[in-house]
Formats: structure tokens, sequence, C-alpha cells
């Protein structure tokens, strides 16, 4: 295999490998729950990995935390599942998962933020006090 | 838009949140000394945040080009993770603490700053980076980074009990068994063309 990254161009000449591919059509897509999916780091049940057995579950304590707890995994479902479809464009299945975790992580975060305020500067939503550098910021929680 | 909810586009937003919770329950200054690697060391997150950003310029199509940019910005994620982690670790701590867990050292550059090195103190640098313009050259390169880092990961969980630890140690590695699949799924595709 040969680039030529002046040209940008892949040349003709074709190598001669153990053809994988077959295994990544096969491959099933199953999903993990959200919730599990992000307690795993891992959406995907075919390509988990443990290390150790070790798997943890997130729990949190007051209501503000379980809403944020929420939307980082929906933000993480929609960032799991964007590298996926990066090289799998055309999976609509896939594709249908994001736009519904897309459009649950939109009321979840307007509902954050006018509860807790902006989570991004962008919807900041104050006529008086510049509420962006409320405390906590996330290194002091955790969060 | 929907719901009345303000979406303004702009490049880079931050967002006030990590992307998944670091709960530190007491400091531990040997952990934190053995972090700092994977912020500032060769297989750290800092590294690879800046080898992706730095790669995608020269990717030859959609797909390179997209995948390179959200898994450099989820770097970003991750390196602000393991300095919340650090932080946490470190801040109760006393100078005889600090001396004893072997960081005064550390305390004399840089107090309880948040500082890339690695866990021996060695500063960032950007030779542990490569940008070839070369895609199929960058992608080998990024596939063995996620390794070396998964790696890094499990050498890590060896060293500490704390579940408050190895909960965000476990996701950052699984994470990188994951972008190395893209990048394999990228250089299969790139290899078949």
């Amino acid at each position: 295999m040969y680039f030529d990254e002046n040209n940008n161009y892949f040349d003709d000449y074709k190598e001669i490998t153990f053809n994988t591919n077959n295994i990544e059509i096969n491959r099933s897509n199953k999903l993990y729950s959200f919730e599990e999916g992000f307690n795993k780091g891992n959406l995907f049940e075919d390509t988990y990995s443990k290390y150790k057995n070790y798997v943890y579950k997130l729990n949190v304590k007051n209501d503000k935390d379980k809403l944020l707890l929420n939307i980082q995994t929906h933000c993480f479902v929609l960032k799991d599942l964007g590298l996926f479809l990066d090289t799998h464009p055309g999976d609509q299945s896939i594709l249908g998962e994001f736009n519904k975790a897309n459009n649950k992580l939109k009321s979840l975060k307007e509902d954050y933020e006018n509860k807790y305020g902006p989570l991004c500067i962008n919807n900041v939503n104050s006529n008086k006090d510049w509420e962006w550098i409320n405390n906590p910021w996330p290194w002091d929680t955790g969060r | 838009m929907a719901m009345g909810y303000r979406e303004v586009i702009i490049m880079f937003k931050y967002e006030k949140m990590l992307e998944y919770p670091v709960n530190v329950r007491k400091k531990d200054l040997r952990m934190a000394k053995l972090l700092n690697t994977q912020l500032g060391g060769a297989n750290g997150e800092l590294g690879a945040a800046l080898r992706y950003l730095s790669q995608r310029y020269t990717m030859p199509d959609e797909r390179g080009k997209a995948l390179l940019t959200d898994i450099g910005c989820e770097e970003l994620g991750h390196v602000e993770m393991i300095s919340t982690m650090i932080r946490g670790l470190i801040k109760d701590a006393s100078i005889d603490e600090l001396k004893d867990a072997g960081l005064d050292s550390y305390y004399t550059e840089h107090n309880k700053g948040i500082y890339p090195a690695d866990s021996n103190g060695v500063p960032f640098t950007a030779a542990y980076i490569a940008s070839t313009g070369n895609p199929i050259v960058d992608l080998s390169e990024d596939m063995a980074a996620e390794e070396k880092a998964r790696a890094t990961y499990e050498n890590l969980m060896d060293l500490t009990d704390d579940e408050s630890l190895l909960a965000p140690l476990s996701f950052l590695r699984q994470r990188e068994i994951v972008h190395y699949n893209r990048f394999k799924e990228l250089l299969d595709y790139y290899k078949r063309r």
C-alpha cells in the first residue's frame, strides 16, 4: 500500500493481506444500554474488553448530580456512536440511535441549564449577573 | 429550534462538565505522581490530543478528517479528567507528606499546580508525537499510541485498589480500545481503496 501525500492519492498496488474485513461486516453492533455502556466506557458489546473483571457503577446522591450524570451519559452515547458513524457513515440503525440520544440530550440540557446554570457559554441565560463564572467548575466537584 | 433551545455553533466550545465523573475520595500522593504520566508522559492524553488534532489536516477524506477531529477533542476531555484526578489527590497534602512521597522536587517547580510531565518529572515534549502527512503512517502510529496508553492504564490499575480511581481509569482504558478499533477500521478502509 502506498499513499502519495503530495498528490493525495492511493496507488493501484494492492497488498496481499489476510482479509479481516468480513469480521467487521459480520459484527452485530449490538449496543449496551446507555447507562451500562457509559459505566463500561464502550457501547458496543462485541468490542468491549474488560480488565481483571473491573466494572464500576456510578452512583450519585442529589437531583442535580443525577441530572448531570444523565447528561454525561447521553454526551458519551453521542461521542461513542459518532466515532462509529465516522467510519460507518451509512449505518442507518446506529444513526437512528444517535438521533434519539441527541434529542434526549437537548431536553436534558435545557432542563439542567434552566435549573442550575449554563454548561456551555452560549447557553448563558441571565440579564443581570454573569453566571458563567459561577462555581463549581468540573475540577472542584469531579463532575 | 425545537423546544426553543438555543444552540449557537462556535468552535471550540467548552462544556462545564467532565466526560466521566471523577470522585477522588482521599489524598494519595503516590498515585498523583504516577498518574501524571497520563497527563504529560510519552503515552499520555495531552500527546494523544495534539497528535490527532495535528494529523487531521492531512487526512485524505471526510471519514479521516471527522474521526481524527472527534477523537482529538475527546482526548482533551481525558486531559481534563486526569488533571482533575491529580488535583484531587494532591490538594490537601502537607509539606511533610509531599516530602515523604518524593514530591518535594515537584513542589519546588510547580507547588501544587498541574503540569504536563511524566511520573518522573520529565516535561512533556512534542517529540512524543508524529505527524508525517501520510495517513497510512499516521494511523499506524495512532493505533500503536492507543495500545501503549491502554497498557499504561493497566499498569496504573495494577498499582491501586482505590475504587474511586479504578472507575475512571477503567473508563479511560476502555476508550483506548474503542479508539484503536476506529483507527483500525479507517486504516483498513484506506488500504482497501
